[in-house]
């Protein structure tokens, strides 16, 4: 399972941030369904939704008979926004010359046209296929016949079970889904001068520096980090996951918050991502007191989801996913508070998922990876980079996909923590936990 | 006058249709079809009618003496 890694150049890690149709990258992350929307997001019969996948302006509605469609950002007669169709019928009607199109992008009718004319027969814009799963709205964008939805956890439990939310950042998708498998940062990043929180009193902010282990999988990269507990005896490992192709899970952080959390970090164009979050217990419903802590933030602070407070809501409907436009973002300098940083939080950027997007989007702009010096706590992220930039060349060379584009049941991967003695091999002993899904409980007690 | 009509030009619109039905008709895949090739008298400015409102260009006449 391992092969030799190489760290790719600055330059090939930019390309990967490159995600139109007609790059190599963008070619390669077409061949996964994408989570693009919470079912919420449209009403039957309601208003559409600008969506931007992959460089790719696009329309979603929901019909009268509920079935959701997502085509093409314009009519195809004189380009007018089909942003503003009226919703009716088998599909979108543009206000402009009332032409029709139904959910495969097939023209169904065009009002000014005489009526023998058959023109519209021709006429077919860009649609993609949807999928609905517990709440969730996927598309596929490649070519050939799409596999069967991803057997992802987070999206097959009771709802219950889950707290999913969506939010756009200003970064590449690789800065993004790169922050969430550094696992290094979180003790510093997110932690708290007053030591109050329960946060400062997980063990991964208790115990010393941590020591990583990189492991390639079927399903991606296994992203070990161990921490020497007391006199060395034992081990606290926390693994990572990076699942193929832009999935990040991360472990739970104690026995009280024994949640699974991660992400899809969906590209929306080369600079922009789509983080759609999920924390869950496979086994039970989530604590009230936990989505009511999400929902509506803490004392006034993010936390590991924006709560409802956070998104602005002065973004005006045209913009693309601009309902779950942030207030923290670059252009309102994420809402930094010096003063918060001398008294309270070690950084200074108000909440959880703020800190992250912070970091990850605050200068990725200005300072290309040319600038950057990974160090012994980025194995994790050159091994996932280095296998992103493996799967986008074999791809772009032959065609050639990684086994998990068309293997669903490879989706069943969780993250883990755990105490090991200091002689256990981690990926023996934690393999049954990484391999279980599908519902069961954790098998283990967090430490 | 003598007429030739392209399937690979022609998007469906019907205008040759409706202009010349004795020459021209769309088929169900939406592309016109010549009943005859040639015409001649009072047909041939129904083929010109026709010729004039295609948004394609798919069809075009050579006269004959």
């Amino acid at each position: 399972m391992k092969r030799s890694v190489v760290v790719i150049s600055a330059q090939a890690a930019d390309e990967l941030t490159q995600v139109g149709p007609q790059t190599a990258t963008g070619a390669f992350l077409r061949q996964f369904w994408v989570p693009f929307l919470p079912s919420d997001a449209v009403a039957a019969g309601g208003e559409p939704f600008p969506v931007r996948l992959m460089g790719e302006d696009l329309v979603a509605f929901r019909r009268e008979d509920g079935q959701v469609g997502l085509v093409d950002t314009a009519c195809a007669h004189r380009r007018a926004p089909l942003l503003y169709a009226r919703n009716e019928g088998c599909g979108l009607r543009c206000v402009y010359h009332g032409w029709q199109f139904d959910i495969t992008g097939q023209c169904t009718d065009m009002p000014a046209e005489p009526e023998t004319s058959r023109f519209k027969q021709h006429i077919k814009i860009k649609a993609y296929p949807v999928r609905e799963r517990n709440g969730v709205l996927w598309t596929f964008m490649g070519t050939g016949e799409p596999p069967a939805l991803p057997d992802l956890e987070w999206n097959q439990v009771p709802a219950e079970n889950v707290h999913v939310s969506f939010r756009v950042q200003d970064t590449d998708w690789l800065s993004a889904y790169e922050g969430e498998i550094d696992s290094a940062h979180a003790p510093i990043l997110h932690g708290r001068l007053d030591r109050t929180s329960k946060r400062s009193n997980t063990m991964a902010a208790r115990t010393g520096r941590p020591v990583f282990d990189i492991v390639q999988q079927d399903f991606g990269v296994s992203v070990g980090a161990r921490r020497p507990i007391g006199d060395g005896a034992e081990l606290y490992w926390r693994v990572n996951q990076f699942v193929l192709p832009f999935w990040t899970l991360v472990p739970p952080k104690s026995t009280e918050w024994a949640e699974l959390t991660g992400h899809a970090w969906v590209p929306i164009d080369d600079t922009h991502t789509l983080c759609v979050g999920f924390t869950y217990l496979p086994d039970r419903p989530l604590k009230e007191r936990m989505v009511d802590v999400f929902v509506n933030s803490y004392q006034g602070r993010e936390t590991g989801h924006p709560s409802k407070l956070a998104y602005d809501e002065t973004i005006p409907h045209n913009e693309p996913y601009w309902r779950y436009i942030s207030k923290y973002r670059r252009a309102t300098n994420f809402l930094f508070d010096y003063e918060l940083q001398r008294e309270t939080y070690f950084s200074g950027l108000p909440g959880l998922w703020v800190q992250d997007s912070g970091c990850q989007t605050g200068a990725t702009f200005l300072a290309p990876r040319s600038h950057e010096h990974l160090t012994s706590s980025d194995a994790g992220l050159v091994v996932a980079r280095q296998t992103v930039h493996d799967c986008v060349a074999a791809h772009r060379d032959s065609g050639e996909l990684p086994e998990i584009a068309t293997r669903p049941d490879l989706y069943r991967v969780r993250s883990v923590a755990a105490v090991l003695k200091s002689d256990e091999s981690w990926t023996e002993a934690l393999e049954g936990f990484i391999r279980r899904s599908g519902g069961a409980p954790l098998g283990y007690e967090v430490p | 006058m003598r007429i030739v009509a392209s399937r690979e030009l022609c998007k469906g619109h019907g205008q040759c249709e409706l202009f010349a039905p004795d020459v021209f008709e769309v088929d169900d895949d939406a592309l016109v079809v010549l009943k005859t090739d040639t015409v001649t008298g009072s047909a041939e400015q129904d083929v010109r009618e026709a010729i004039s409102h295609c948004p394609e260009a798919a069809i075009r006449a050579r006269e004959t003496a």
